[in-house]
């Protein structure tokens, strides 16, 4: 993989700062989670190449901010000028995604605004996926709701993504959530240790769940948790009474909003807070990605994942 | 101690059901919301189960407070702290009276709760407040201001009156009083009224700063009243005597039927009935009457409002029309021969003789003045019909003198001088009896010619019950009742002024309450003796042992029946027996019976005054039956003087 360095900042030039309403227009998935890698790869003022297995590419002029590691002292003394050494580099990182594919995740709170979280977490991992494979990483994915429902193993190499999108694409939200089971089950078929990114709503049992995630990092894991949430389930919907009904079970709850309405946001602003505690103590990051957030915040929670892993 | 001016507007109290049941409901219903993050709403939900309770409990009892408070303030409570918690207060207290109010709700009248009200205000009073009652059915009467106390014993003094009540007057007078009496008090007005629609007839807009007006009326709906609101005898037209006649009664409001009985009663016997839809007007028939003021009354079934259940009149029955003959006409004597070949049977069984009279203008007397003297007079003399009488002059007019000739003159009053004694003699009045054909119907004829046949009317001890009956005060009620038929023309005291329609005009009838229509009173004219209008031409016929009426206070029926016996305490107006004797005839001047009155045109006043001219000298007037007859005959020629002795066959 080339590491490109650009100093485009310019937003039309930077899909990765749109806004989901605006990536839909853009495209298909490959289209907007290729854009949205460029556009993110272009925003870089560091190279994120670092790490062993390193082969020279070439040299650029310092710039304040850069490691001193990668100062070319030899062209120094020759040219009494500074300048850093850029490599190809080569990992053997392997990162599988694992998409949350249960009905909830299907929901939006603005239908033709706002993207559902499924739609949203395909967009984002397959750009995470095409980022992971120009880094010549593997990349698997696995999709699932009470169980498995895809599987695609891990490989590397770039012509890997279209079998990745081609695998992602149908993926339809049905089913209740048993991430704790997926999980388990998923644990047990990682043979090699690697990256595990989970794209879910995490509406699921969080003690379970928290502890297969556990289970995962016992199993040498670097696990990153993408918690996506629909604004409209940090706050009540505007009505007075109603009764709300769980997609996935069907169940029923009557209840008077605005006798729960701020209850409500502090609940799940504490569930949030649960999670990122019980998942920071594991080892987990965990990253709260609003589907009406651009990706880019996804995409460097994942660089800053990425880069402690070096 | 608390009261509610509007006590069913707590009923708006039963609103704080409401809440309850919504908040017992609202969990049942609402939209159906599809949402994913259900785990965080049941766990929001568990988490505050308690608090969201009692908020809940405290939002549905601030509800349910807040209808209660609405409740208490639509109903406008009222603290009622013995009147110590006022200021100074000029009241004006207007206290509907009029006949509506005597309507009985339940078993008591409105008048007496509106009366209650009122003593219930004043019960409130301090020793600084004023009052003020204005009784808005009755009459207008000043009002003064007074305490509490004396503004009550009014109010207790007051009663239903048979009046209407004109509350936009009384309105405005209470202003008037508050604004010029209230000297720095607060001003309030007092309305209590059954809030007739009729009452308002004269309302004003108060204008800006006008005392409030504190109105209390009866609650729910008015009761069902049917009243007579007018009545009327004989369309107007008096009726005339022996002759039917109808009564119209104008009958409005409700009742339970469709149709709503009317009764006639008159002189205190149910003489018809009949039954008419409301808001019209129903004909009652009047039965055949003799002569005189007769009193009655139309009435319904007694409802709620009694007071215009009962309507009464009182109407005069006209004597009927009598036909005078100047002179002998041959249809009279063709008539005359008729009354030979009647037939038995139709001249009732009652009747013993017929008696045959004549209006007397004696002919030969006039024959020698000329020109004719018509057979019939023309209308407005007073031989056509009887009119109201008064009294004549003794004298002639003075446009009479100069077309008479002098044809009896008594210079030396011997006939006054007898005629004195004739007066000394007679204590009591005569009482005369119209022998017109009252009743008797069965021959017209015969009523024409004055051939009325004897009837139970001049029976002596009927006429005596009649008088007697007519000096006892009565009221309306009190049956005092001892002859079938009043005829208060014929009772006449001789030297007194005629005072039996004085006994009936401005009739009220106190016990009931209410009003009289009173179609046809005729107050009775102070005319000299009644005789005198009977009076001859004539004024000594031959075969009369009696003299005609001359003057005022002689009285030619002194030789007929006696008198019946009663105290005679009418004095007359007549002329002291000093001035009548013989000193007098020095200044007598020439009646008009000593002069021979030329053919000439009635005088519009004659006719006016529809009196003969009483002349004693020119009477003739005498029975077989030895009765007077106060309806005169004509002498013919070719008969003996005096009434014709018609054999009984």
């Amino acid at each position: 993989m080339t590491g490109i360095t650009t100093h485009a900042t310019d937003r039309a030039n930077r899909p990765d700062l749109l806004s989901p309403r605006e990536l839909a227009a853009l495209g298909g998935l490959e289209l907007v989670a290729r854009q949205v890698v460029e556009g993110f790869l272009a925003g870089l003022h560091r190279s994120p190449h670092r790490g062993f297995s390193v082969e020279f590419a070439e040299h650029r002029a310092y710039q304040p901010g850069d490691d001193l590691r990668y100062v070319d002292w030899r062209m120094y003394g020759r040219s009494d000028r500074y300048y850093i050494k850029q490599f190809e580099e080569e990992t053997n990182l392997r990162a599988y995604l694992l998409l949350d594919a249960s009905a909830s995740m299907a929901w939006s709170s603005r239908p033709g605004e706002l993207p559902t979280k499924l739609w949203y977490a395909k967009q984002l991992a397959m750009s995470l996926a095409l980022l992971l494979l120009r880094q010549g990483d593997s990349v698997g994915m696995i999709g699932f709701d009470e169980s498995i429902r895809t599987h695609v193993a891990p490989r590397g190499g770039r012509r890997y993504w279209h079998e990745l999108l081609r695998a992602i694409g149908p993926v339809e939200a049905t089913g209740r959530t048993e991430a704790a089971t997926a999980l388990r089950d998923i644990a047990g078929r990682l043979q090699r240790r690697g990256l595990v990114v989970l794209f879910s709503d995490l509406l699921v049992d969080p003690e379970t769940t928290s502890l297969a995630l556990k289970f995962l990092r016992h199993r040498g894991h670097e696990v990153l948790v993408f918690h996506l949430l629909d604004p409209g389930e940090r706050e009540l919907p505007g009505v007075s009474d109603a009764r709300f009904v769980d997609p996935e079970t069907g169940e029923e709850l009557p209840v008077s909003v605005a006798d729960l309405r701020r209850e409500y946001h502090e609940a799940v602003e504490r569930a949030i807070a649960e999670w990122r505690e019980s998942l920071a103590a594991q080892g987990i990051d965990y990253v709260v990605i609003g589907t009406d957030q651009p990706m880019v915040h996804a995409l460097r929670a994942y660089l800053n994942k990425r880069e402690r892993l070096g | 101690m608390m009261g509610f001016a509007s006590p069913a507007l707590l009923l708006i109290g039963i609103s704080v059901a409401v809440p309850l049941i919504l908040h017992l409901l609202q969990r049942q219903q609402g939209p159906r919301v599809v949402f994913p993050a259900l785990r965080y709403l049941r766990r929001a939900e568990k988490e505050n189960a308690r608090r969201i309770k009692l908020r809940q409990i405290l939002l549905m009892a601030l509800r349910m407070a807040a209808l209660v408070l609405l409740a208490l303030a639509a109903a406008r409570p009222f603290v009622r702290s013995g009147g110590a918690g006022h200021e100074p207060t000029a009241v004006a207290i207007v206290l509907d009276n009029s006949l509506s109010t005597g309507v009985i709700h339940g078993e008591r009248r409105l008048f007496d709760e509106l009366q209650e009200r009122a003593l219930e205000t004043l019960a409130q009073a301090r020793p600084e407040d004023r009052f003020w009652l204005i009784r808005a059915g009755a009459p207008w009467e000043p009002a003064t201001p007074g305490t509490a106390e004396e503004i009550a014993e009014q109010v207790r003094r007051t009663n239903v009156t048979a009046g209407e009540s004109d509350l936009g007057a009384a309105l405005t007078r209470a202003r008037s009083l508050l604004a010029a009496g209230a000297e720095g008090r607060r001003t309030e007005i007092h309305l209590l009224t059954d809030l007739q629609g009729t009452a308002f007839r004269g309302a004003t807009e108060p204008g800006a700063g006008a005392p409030p007006v504190v109105v209390w009326a009866p609650k729910g709906q008015a009761p069902e009243n049917a009243a007579i609101t007018a009545v009327e005898v004989g369309g107007g037209l008096p009726p005339r005597a022996g002759e039917r006649a109808t009564v119209s009664a104008f009958v409005t409001g409700s009742r339970g039927g469709d149709t709503i009985p009317v009764r006639l009663a008159i002189a205190d016997r149910i003489v018809g009935a009949a039954s008419a839809p409301s808001g019209s007007a129903v004909l009652l028939p009047f039965p055949a009457r003799s002569p005189g003021v007769i009193s009655g009354w139309v009435e319904l079934d007694p409802d709620a409002l009694r007071g215009d259940d009962r309507r009464y009149f009182v109407t005069r029955v006209q004597p009927p029309p009598a036909v005078a003959l100047g002179e002998r006409v041959p249809f009279v004597d063709e008539a005359l021969d008729e009354t030979e070949d009647l037939p038995v049977a139709a001249l009732g069984d009652d009747a013993e003789e017929f008696e045959i009279e004549f209006l007397a203008h004696q002919a030969e007397d006039l024959a020698h003045v000329g020109g004719g003297y018509p057979a019939l007079p023309r209308e407005g003399e007073d031989l056509v019909q009887e009119r109201e009488r008064i009294a004549h002059p003794a004298l002639g007019a003075a446009g009479d003198g100069d077309q008479g000739v002098v044809v009896d003159f008594d210079p030396l009053a011997v006939e006054d001088l007898a005629q004195t004694f004739d007066d000394a003699r007679q204590g009591d009045a005569t009482e005369v009896e119209t022998l017109a054909a009252r009743e008797d119907r069965r021959s017209g004829l015969l009523d024409l010619l004055r051939l009325g046949g004897r009837e139970d009317e001049d029976h002596p001890r009927g006429r005596l019950l009649q008088d007697l009956e007519e000096r006892i005060p009565r009221l309306a009620g009190q049956h005092v009742r001892l002859v079938d038929d009043v005829d208060l023309e014929a009772v006449r005291i001789r030297r007194g002024v005629h005072r039996a329609l004085a006994e009936v005009a401005r009739v009220v009838y106190a016990p009931v309450g209410c009003g009289i229509d009173l179609d046809d009173i005729e107050r009775g004219p102070p005319g000299p003796d009644a005789l005198t209008r009977l009076a001859h031409a004539a004024r000594l016929a031959v075969g009369c042992t009696v003299g005609a009426v001359q003057r005022h206070g002689e009285d030619p029926g002194g030789g007929g029946l006696p008198h019946p016996a009663r105290a005679a305490k009418e004095v007359g107006v007549r002329d002291p027996a000093a001035r009548h004797g013989t000193l007098q005839g020095l200044g007598d001047v020439l009646l008009e019976c000593d002069l021979a009155k030329a053919a000439r045109p009635v005088e519009p006043g004659e006719g006016g005054a529809g009196h003969r001219r009483p002349c004693a000298s020119c009477d003739t007037r005498a029975s077989f039956s030895g009765q007077v007859n106060p309806w005169p005959r004509p002498v013919q020629a070719d008969r003996p003087a005096g009434p014709i002795p018609v054999p009984w066959r």
